[in-house]
């Protein structure tokens, strides 16, 4: 079992709608795949179940005392399972910070699954539940669109990651790579392309999603994209996406155990 | 009126006037139209004597309105509270009435012709401010519970209306994943169709056909 994040602190990169494709993906080769939805705004749950804000859901997990197995339920994509998310969710910073091992709560909770990928929908912050998914995670995917805006706070990204890493003793988190989204070809997107090609040398997917409104319609009919048009330019990306995760993040045999670090804590 | 839900209040009309330019300029014309001179008892204003129209725009040579706000129990010059005695002899200056008048709307042409949209036509102006009304997504009823619905579960318990109001708050990928499911569509024909009508359709007539 791989675990996977995927992290931007900045919104509206594509973060939940890379989470939930990908998981369809990795889902259509085969791989039994878990999409936990640890973003507050709950859209990943939204648009893979139509449910909105159910209850209960994660924040029963990582606040209360629920098991994370009683939560996990299926999807409307096949070999897709889900933990739900909800707008409590936004609170878990405030509720978690004087809790010891607070970091940890959800990897705890993981520990035993037997899926081969998880794929971890963040917020598009760096808070608490950011940093439970990173802790939860082997390997971080960060989408990216392709605007000058978005080279504004990666350095961020990357120090909350080496800084969770040392924190954390997380020998064994990497970031799988950086995958444009939204893609055009414009001359800003080309610029901006090379600038993060010279930064994160060797790290950038040669899959690039590009802009399309099929992703949209798919949200909305609560569904991916490789469900609802899978022969869109966005499905065939998201398919190519697929391919080059599962190539780069190999599905581990093993059951998820990422607790061999947590028993200090 | 207390002071500060006054104070709110004026500052939402301003706020809508800001907001809605068609609407602050008809205003502004109705306040500048001449108006009969008030009456001497100024009963109208009530008990909120701290609100008065200040003097007419029209006669000040101004097109804005203005008002002044007076505080509680000091009175103004055109008070009414009658709290200043009988020996308060300030005369009140002409004060306008309370008007909800709006300038007319421009009659509609005789031909059925449409009426010119943008700068100065009302009908315009009602189209271009008409409310933000976003599309409120409330998802699946809760009580379908997680995962995929059971339509043969829903129909036991909820005959074929309750099947079929459920099916109607579903999308496609909902109703697909059904379909896939409980395998209603042996045939495949149903595979890659995004119509939502034909899949309800279609899970309906498998439940039917399963429960005769």
């Amino acid at each position: 079992m791989t675990a996977i994040c995927i992290a931007n602190n900045k919104g509206g990169v594509g973060k939940t709608t890379t989470a939930i494709n990908l998981a369809a993906g990795l889902a259509r080769l085969n791989y039994r795949v878990l999409l936990v939805d640890v973003d507050g705004q709950a859209n990943a749950t939204y648009a893979l179940t139509g449910r909105v804000h159910p209850r209960p859901s994660l924040y029963d997990v990582l606040v209360g005392e629920r098991k994370l197995e009683t939560l996990v339920s299926r999807t409307n994509e096949d070999q897709v399972w889900i933990v739900p998310g909800d707008e409590r969710l936004q609170n878990v910073d405030v509720e978690l910070a004087a809790r010891p091992g607070r970091e940890w709560r959800l990897a705890k909770a993981l520990h035993g699954q037997e899926f081969d990928y998880i794929i971890l929908d963040t917020p598009p912050s760096l808070g608490l539940l950011t940093q439970n998914a990173l802790a939860a995670s082997h390997r971080v995917l960060i989408p990216i669109s392709l605007t000058e805006f978005s080279l504004i706070g990666m350095d961020k990204l990357e120090a909350t990651i080496v800084e969770l890493r040392d924190q954390l003793d997380l020998v064994d988190l990497e970031v799988a790579g950086v995958v444009a989204t939204f893609y055009e070809e414009t001359n800003t997107a080309r610029d901006t392309w090379g600038v993060l090609e010279k930064k994160y040398e060797g790290h950038m997917l040669e899959t690039r999603i590009p802009k399309n409104l099929d992703l949209e319609k798919a949200h909305r009919e609560n569904e991916s994209v490789l469900s609802f048009a899978p022969n869109s330019s966005g499905g065939k990306a998201y398919m190519a996406l697929a391919r080059e995760v599962k190539r780069l993040v190999p599905a581990h045999p093993r059951p998820y155990d990422r607790r061999r670090h947590t028993q200090s804590a | 009126m207390a002071p500060e839900a006054l104070a709110r209040t004026l500052r939402a009309v301003a706020a809508e006037l800001e907001r809605d330019p068609a609407l602050a300029r008809r205003i502004a014309e109705a306040l500048a139209a001449p108006t009969p001179d008030p009456s001497p008892t100024g009963e109208a204003e009530g008990s909120a004597g701290n609100l008065t129209p200040g003097p007419s725009p029209a006669r000040r040579g101004e097109s804005a309105p203005t008002v002044s706000l007076v505080p509680l129990g000091r009175g103004g010059p055109s008070s009414t509270r009658g709290d200043q005695g009988a020996d308060a002899p300030t005369p009140a200056p002409p004060r306008r009435e309370r008007s909800t008048r709006v300038a007319p709307r421009p009659p509609l042409p005789e031909d059925g012709s449409p009426l010119p949209v943008g700068e100065g036509s009302e009908v315009g102006a009602a189209r271009v401010n008409r409310s933000f009304r976003p599309r409120l997504i409330t998802g699946a009823s809760p009580e379908l519970g997680a995962g995929i619905p059971d339509p043969f579960a829903l129909y036991a318990e909820k005959g074929e209306q309750g099947l079929r109001a459920a099916l109607a708050e579903l999308r496609t990928g909902s109703l697909r994943a059904i379909v896939r499911e409980h395998r209603l569509d042996p045939a495949g024909r149903l595979a890659g169709n995004n119509d939502a009508d034909k899949l309800r359709a279609a899970i309906v007539k498998a439940v039917l056909r399963a429960a005769r």
